[in-house]
């Protein structure tokens, strides 16, 4: 677990860390004026390569400014800011801005810049037409664990409804460099599902209302965000009001921004992020003085997710329910998406929001279930009629269809990851023996692929197949076999 | 040549070359791909062979019992479309083989198994078998292990 206060003048007695093994990161950022945080309109990053450490463990990782997360933006509505990205890779970089209303410097290498070249600097100028929680990450060659929040206040005198605000940033952690996961991943896709767990703790300002930003910057874990003993009120959800919102657990979905609302109390308290697959958890700690610690919820069993929970349209009601009884077994009534809502009309609210980020969470079905009772049929929340009926290449009508052609090419260009494997797949014992050998070289369409199946004889030193042997069984294919 | 047809299941072309006993090329047409209920399919035909085609079927699937303890079951099949004394298989069905594999993951690139399989080769290569002086069915014990980088 990394955490990085942001607050100057923070002695560093009154902080703690709590050391364990690191496979999440959850950051605490206090939202003052502070080292790391960036508030011109004119801003100067680079982009660099850096040694991580997150608790035990470290690793290689392409950093902004030299720190992960990188420096966190606090910028104002209605302001024009200018970036300028350093690149001092010795390949591209980019750095896309994630939720910003933008389309011409969105960031996205090849598909509407060309990314940002080495020794290069990438200047932008972005109208800002939004306020809440955003966040920025990099889109080139694997960099996206280069990330940090982007908060755009708005200009006008907001009433503030709370006293302290923290942004929580969730993401993961390895120590292998991105390129060798990508290389294990391709061969064999489950080969990272294993158990790990992390701690720390931060320190808490006097108890008050807080604002609580939470941002899922994680390439492919779902979170289970829970505060035990305090309700979360959203407030907004990927920077849309929402109305307040109450419930005990959230599940936050990948590149997903929730803004919450918690009245802590004065005592020890611990916020809970557990990977949905439970290959981890991160938690902070805030309390009243810097000794304190709240109590560390266990980590619970992975949930079985079942059709409806990934935004399924029919699900079989008594299956519903079982899955639900079956997650939390030592937790009757408590269910694995968003706990129920207080109230039956804060559910209602929460049907009402029209937000379809947030219809994963189903929580007016959890509501039913949880009673016992036939779920409802999920409501019909999905894209919206319009999503995809736009012109098929929008960027050409802004800059031209010739001046996409080769970013259209370099994109399609790096779609292919070319890769070489050679697996000695099986060695059987048997008589004969059986050496299985393959390896392929191409990406994900096109592969060449080379199989090498050949007997042995060890028991008797036979070199012809006996007649009780198949015939095919002592051949070189070179023919394209199965993978793992 | 491995070509992806669509998300499930890809398309290989290519040769296939023997060396024992005697050396022998074809071309392999097949296909292979992920079933429903996860079973990996592998299905290859050896066309323009002297008027031979011969197909051969594998299927396979993976029960895990523990996250690192594996169950894998696979059946292979496969037939002839013609006689080829030489060669040994007879017309139609020419071998059947079934095992099942408990593998133990020490690692996801290191697991060693080991196994049971039955193998049969009904029909006219029975005869064939027969003819040599061997039996046509047996057990197999399987040891074996499983290796990736």
């Amino acid at each position: 677990m990394r955490r990085q206060d942001t607050r100057e003048r923070l002695p560093l007695s009154s902080r703690r860390l709590t050391s364990g093994s690191a496979a999440l990161a959850a950051t605490a950022r206090h939202t003052g004026e502070a080292f790391g945080t960036l508030h011109e309109d004119d801003i100067r990053m680079t982009v660099s390569r850096s040694h991580v450490i997150s608790g035990a463990r470290a690793g290689h990782a392409v950093t902004m400014d030299g720190i992960l997360p990188g420096p966190k933006l606090r910028l104002l509505e209605a302001r024009t800011v200018r970036f300028h990205v350093t690149n001092e890779l010795d390949e591209d970089a980019s750095v896309h801005w994630r939720d910003l209303l933008v389309f011409q410097f969105d960031s996205a290498p090849s598909v509407s810049f060309s990314g940002t070249h080495t020794c290069k600097t990438f200047t932008c100028q972005i109208p800002l037409r939004q306020a809440g929680t955003c966040w920025w990450h990099s889109h080139s060659g694997l960099q996206e664990q280069m990330v940090a929040a982007l908060l755009i206040d708005l200009t006008w005198s907001e009433e503030r409804r709370y006293h302290h605000e923290y942004a929580i940033l969730l993401s993961e952690f390895m120590p292998l460099h991105p390129h060798e996961a990508m290389l294990k991943l391709k061969v064999c896709e489950n080969c990272f599902n294993h158990t790990r767990q992390t701690a720390t703790s931060g320190d808490m300002p006097l108890v008050e209302r807080i604002r609580l930003r939470i941002i899922n910057e994680s390439a492919m874990t779902f979170f289970n965000f829970h505060f035990p003993r305090v309700m979360l009120a959203v407030i907004q959800a990927d920077e849309q009001d929402v109305r307040d919102l109450e419930m005990d657990e959230l599940q936050i979905s990948v590149t997903e921004t929730d803004d919450l609302m918690v009245e802590p109390g004065a005592d020890a308290h611990t916020i809970v992020a557990e990977a949905m697959d439970r290959s981890g958890t991160g938690r902070v700690a805030l309390t009243f003085a810097a000794g304190e610690q709240g109590a560390v919820p266990p980590l619970r069993e992975p949930v079985t997710l079942a059709w409806a929970d990934m935004g399924g349209r029919s699900m079989d009601g008594a299956n519903a329910k079982d899955v639900n009884q079956d997650a939390h077994p030592e937790m009757p009534g408590v269910s694995h998406a968003p706990a129920p809502a207080r109230s039956p009309a804060a559910a209602m609210d929460h049907s009402l929001t029209d937000h379809s980020k947030m219809h994963h969470r189903n929580n007016d079905q959890v509501e039913h279930m949880s009673d016992g009772s036939k779920p409802a049929a999920p409501s019909a929340v999905g894209s919206p009629p319009r999503a995809l009926q736009g012109p098929r290449h929008a960027a050409a009508r802004i800059y031209g269809a010739a001046a996409m052609v080769p970013a259209r090419d370099e994109l399609a260009t790096r779609a292919i990851i070319a890769l070489t494997t050679l697996m000695p797949k099986h060695l059987e014992d048997r008589n004969p023996c059986l050496w299985d050998t393959q390896g392929w070289y191409g990406c994900g369409f096109d592969k060449l692929w080379l199989t090498r199946r050949q007997v042995g004889w060890w028991r008797s030193k036979r070199r012809d197949a006996g007649p009780d042997e198949p015939r095919d069984l002592p051949v070189v294919p070179l023919a394209g076999r199965g993978p793992l | 040549m491995n070509h992806a047809i669509c998300p499930w299941f890809r398309l290989q072309a290519g040769g296939r070359y023997d060396r024992e006993p005697d050396s022998h090329s074809q071309a392999v047409l097949g296909v292979q791909g992920l079933e429903p209920y996860m079973f990996k399919i592998d299905a290859a035909a050896f066309p323009f062979n002297k008027g031979d085609l011969t197909k051969r079927i594998e299927a396979q699937s993976d029960q895990r019992i523990t996250q690192r303890l594996i169950l894998q079951a696979k059946a292979e099949l496969s037939r002839s479309g013609k006689d080829g004394p030489e060669r040994r298989p007879g017309a139609g069905i020419a071998r059947v083989e079934a095992g099942l594999r408990l593998r133990y993951e020490l690692a996801r690139e290191f697991a060693p198994y080991g196994g049971i399989g039955c193998e049969a080769r009904p029909g006219d290569t029975a005869d064939f078998v027969r003819i040599a002086g061997a039996e046509t069915d047996r057990s197999l014990l399987l040891l074996g292990q499983r290796t990736w980088n």
